[in-house]
């Protein structure tokens, strides 16, 4: 088997043991270390993520391609902003600035779940409507819903189309 | 002593004065830096005794930054914040001349616990 033909074998078996479960388990730590209050697993037809969102995504590339997305209501980003920045007034930057902090610290663990040769970009943040804003070229392979403060946190971890389901180039 | 922070987020660089506090670090000279490049300029003009460095950044990331720190014989000890700590990384950091590498999301205690031995307790 060559070098090339390991590193996919190796990067599908990530993908493959990637859980809702290790999403849960991730954002539960950058939760309870950044945010100080309980963050805990909730059915999808609680989450109630209709209005508008905060989106926050990071792209991972190398072996595996795709990205993860984590968002939350306006409100509800506004929130962990304040509660990380330990402030009673933030700005929209410093929103943006938390919520892509948030998803690094999420995108960086789920990263170390898959090869080695895979490479974290840096965070985008935009706020909109929850619908497939992951963009086209993507689809979901993995999402977990979090309650946190009244409000709910969306994780979802999402795989190149032009590769095949477990984000292996084609 | 004086400690550079490099991050090009303002909530993290906020996050981690106050774990150096929380870690019983206090009394120390904080300067900051908003990327790998601010980050250089800032060693030369400040002569930090320590530098807690993201890895990803724009403009230049954390590990060239101090692997261009070393390339000019600047040995101030470096140690890299990131969230990314796998194995690979761990090695490369060293290999260029890190310290040690602190994992986000980090705590109080394992700022203590990682830092004792440069800051002092």
């Amino acid at each position: 088997m060559s070098a090339q033909t390991d590193t996919q074998a190796e990067a599908a078996l990530a993908c493959v043991e990637l859980q809702s479960d290790d999403l849960v388990a991730i954002t539960t730590d950058v939760w309870s270390c950044f945010l100080d209050e309980e963050v805990y697993p909730m059915p999808e037809d609680a989450a109630g993520l209709d209005a508008e969102s905060v989106l926050a995504s990071v792209g991972i590339v190398g072996a595996w391609g795709g990205h993860v997305l984590l968002e939350l209501p306006v409100a509800g980003a506004e929130a962990a902003a304040k509660r990380m920045l330990d402030l009673e007034e933030v700005t929209a930057l410093e929103i943006v600035d938390a919520l892509g902090e948030l998803t690094n610290m999420v995108g960086g663990n789920v990263k170390s779940l898959l090869p080695p040769t895979c490479h974290l970009g840096l965070p985008m943040v935009v706020q909109g409507t929850v619908a497939p804003a992951a963009g086209t070229d993507t689809i979901e392979i993995c999402r977990a819903f979090l309650g946190w403060a009244d409000t709910t946190v969306r994780v979802s971890v999402w795989a190149k189309t032009n590769r095949d389901r477990n984000g292996l180039a084609t | 002593m004086k400690i550079l922070i490099v991050d090009d987020s303002r909530v993290m660089r906020q996050i981690v004065t106050r774990t150096l506090r929380q870690a019983g670090f206090t009394g120390h000279e904080l300067v900051e830096a908003d990327n790998g490049r601010a980050g250089l300029e800032a060693v030369i003009e400040h002569s930090p005794n320590l530098v807690l460095s993201d890895w990803n950044m724009p403009e230049m990331n954390g590990i060239d930054m101090l692997e261009a720190l070393r390339s000019r014989g600047q040995s101030v000890p470096f140690c890299f914040v990131t969230s990314e700590g796998s194995p690979e990384m761990v090695t490369k950091a060293e290999a260029a001349g890190a310290m040690f590498v602190i994992t986000k999301p980090f705590t109080p205690e394992s700022f203590r616990e990682k830092l004792e031995a440069v800051l002092g307790s």
